[in-house]
């Protein structure tokens, strides 16, 4: 089952991905050598993290848009409290997101408002939050806490301590995605809401362990992020919201719910990672990356509504109700 | 209630004139009967609070800075509400129309485009922005992640078009437009009252409005009757792109410059004044009129905020949690009531 899932989101995802990479390899000087895969493998530690949690909501068929807040806030806490050590850092600041995430999806399941309004709400509340919690000011660790920060940012040829936390967390949730029971809810409950309630699966807590996954991958990523930079600054993972929504739809997971897996995630994230490194080795403005994504993610979204239609068209009249019925979902 | 006018009515025909004062007393009477009486609670405890801790807080000057506020994010609150009650949630990309817009006026005007025709202009641009949207939308796409994405894309666009720079037309012949006061009250005011009585006409008294309610309550019983998501999509996003283009004009007329991010809470403003003023996020069931008095609320507390020097964490926690509390509290209300 596993080599068959490897071997079709490869070929499929794959293939942008190593296209990319080939040309920038060939037009760009200095692209693809170790100090280069370093950085873009760092980049990926980042927002592979946020991407890989703000994916499995939207595969359960929701969408967590607080993931960056979320990772500014658990920054700022985490260049707060690191003077403690990693132990009670990471519990404390775990704890925290996956009690916050729960409990988000516990209050718009109950409320019975769409969860992408909440957490834009939610999204809001928390940005201020971190506002709060620096001054409006930009933290930085104090002399004697550098060490910490260089126990993450050391480099092992092309990798680190923290793009290692991020393989881990995509291997772990890949297979718990694909080959538990808990992995098959969270994905009929995207596909088919309804019917997978009434199949028995236990919308409140799935969904609930969705967010509180989502929230803690989010704070993990802000946390490591913000302390291996040295500073954490309010706001200052707003600009990764986007980029890591449209890297989970690059690689393949439906804004429809129920289709998606963490490979395409990884392959997704990597996608964008390198068009980033290659367009600012080339010296492109960061707001030029700000146009290619956003167009990017109108693309997809378009893709997504039209390709239905056109594969309709293609297939004649017999396919036609049963492109109206997949439309409906 | 016995409504004693359509009673004399049927006994002689009136003469017009006295028709047409009973239809616009009929009208006023039923407004006031579904005023949103909390949000204007809200207000006059908060002007009240205000007026007791900052005496400053209630002078003529002040209100008129409040009104002004307003005025802005309503005129693009109002016109968003169309895509609430349509069950469309909100535009994000707002903001960034206005400022495209902004740019694109104060552009106009130093390439020497007329005045009225660098509207235009300006407006085309905003209707091209918001039907591309909508028409995304209207095949399916989500509202959000649509807008989202396009909000990026206009980010990008216009800091590359403008070098990141900021435009200021070389000439004052728009300053009228946001600086004059007839009567006292900013045009800006005139500009807002237009857009919430042509909004609440729309909504209440058109087949448009009707249609784009139902497809917000119940888009399988839209769908049964005939009703095609198409056109009052479409039509919803050119309304609001319009009211976010018209906002860029108000402001360049105002300050004299256009840039990027130019209106760095318009989005935010927007959502917090539609759903503190009650109308559901679930769709079917809003008002301009609420959402008016919901921007009221928020500039009001803005101006509050600001004169105690309250920083900007606060303030945006605030209005957060509001737009949070809200979005619930009539989420559930609206469940409550159609059990």
């Amino acid at each position: 089952v596993i080599a068959k899932a490897v071997r079709t989101e490869v070929l499929w995802r794959g293939v942008p991905l190593a296209g990319l990479f080939i040309f920038f390899t060939v037009t760009v000087d200095g692209f693809a050598s170790v100090n280069d895969m370093f950085s873009i493998l760092e980049g990926f530690a980042l927002m592979g993290l946020l991407s890989l949690g703000l994916g499995l909501t939207i595969i359960s068929g929701e969408f967590d848009l607080s993931v960056a807040a979320v990772a500014a806030v658990a920054g700022l806490l985490g260049i707060k409290l690191i003077h403690l050590g990693w132990l009670p850092c990471l519990a404390a600041v775990g704890a925290a997101s996956l009690l916050f995430g729960a409990l988000q999806a516990v209050i718009f399941l109950w409320a019975g408002v769409r969860s992408i309004v909440f957490t834009l709400g939610t999204s809001i509340a928390v940005g201020g939050l971190a506002f709060i919690v620096s001054g409006s000011q930009t933290l930085a660790l104090q002399s004697s806490e550098f060490s910490y920060s260089d126990a993450v940012t050391q480099q092992w040829a092309v990798l680190s301590p923290f793009s290692l936390v991020t393989l881990c967390a995509f291997v772990a949730l890949g297979f718990a995605l694909r080959l538990t029971r808990w992995g098959r809810s969270v994905r009929a409950l995207g596909a088919a809401r309804a019917e997978a309630r009434a199949a028995g699966v236990r919308v409140t807590a799935t969904i609930a362990s969705c967010f509180a996954l989502s929230a803690l991958l989010a704070a993990l990523a802000g946390l490591l992020a913000s302390i291996s930079g040295g500073s954490a600054a309010p706001g200052g993972f707003d600009p990764l919201l986007l980029p890591a929504a449209t890297a989970a739809l690059i690689g393949g997971v439906a804004i429809s719910g129920g289709r998606g897996s963490a490979l395409g995630i990884g392959i997704g994230v990597m996608t964008l990672e390198v068009l980033d490194s290659g367009l600012s080795l080339e010296g492109a403005q960061s707001y030029v990356q700000s146009l290619a994504t956003g167009a990017l993610l109108l693309f997809l979204v378009a893709t997504e509504v039209v390709g239905p239609r056109v594969r309709r068209i293609w297939l004649g009249r017999a396919a036609r109700t049963e492109g109206a019925v997949s439309l409906q979902r | 209630v016995i409504d004693r006018s359509a009673d004399t009515q049927v006994d002689a025909p009136a003469p017009w004139t006295a028709r047409i004062l009973t239809g616009v007393t009929a009208w006023f009477r039923s407004i006031l009967r579904r005023a949103p009486k909390a949000i204007i609670v809200a207000i006059v405890i908060l002007l009240l609070f205000g007026w007791i801790s900052t005496p400053a807080f209630v002078s003529y000057d002040n209100v008129q800075n409040i009104v002004r506020a307003a005025s802005i994010t309503g005129l693009v609150a109002v016109s968003m509400t169309l895509l609430t009650v349509g069950g469309l949630f909100f535009s994000l990309s707002a903001e960034e129309t206005a400022s495209l817009c902004a740019i694109t006026f104060a552009a106009a005007l130093n390439a020497g485009f007329d005045l009225p025709l660098a509207i235009v202009a300006t407006l085309l641009v905003a209707l091209v922005v918001g039907v591309g949207q909508g028409g995304l939308i209207a095949l399916g796409g989500n509202p959000i992640v649509t807008t989202l994405g396009a909000a990026a894309t206009l980010v990008g666009f216009t800091s590359v078009i403008t070098g990141n720079t900021t435009v200021r037309p070389n000439t004052h012949v728009a300053d009228f437009i946001g600086q004059s006061r007839p009567l006292g009250i900013p045009t800006q005011t005139f500009a807002f009252i237009g857009v919430v009585i042509l909004a609440s006409v729309v909504l209440s008294r058109t087949v448009f409005g009707r249609r784009l309610t139902l497809l917000g309550a119940n888009p399988d019983a839209a769908e049964a009757v005939g009703i095609g998501r198409g056109w009052p999509i479409l039509a919803a996003f050119a309304a609001t792109s319009l009211a976010a283009g018209i906002a860029g004009v108000f402001v360049v007329a105002q300050f004299g410059q256009g840039v990027t991010g130019q209106f760095p809470t318009l989005n935010i403003d927007c959502i917090a004044a539609i759903l503190v003023g009650g109308t559901s996020i679930t769709g079917g069931h809003g008002s301009a009129l609420r959402t008016a008095f919901g921007s009221v609320f928020i500039a009001t507390l803005d101006d509050f905020m600001v004169l105690r020097g309250y920083d900007a964490g606060v303030r945006t926690t605030f209005v957060g949690v509001a737009i949070v509390g809200a979005m619930c509290f009539f989420s559930r209300r609206q469940r409550a009531g159609s059990k």
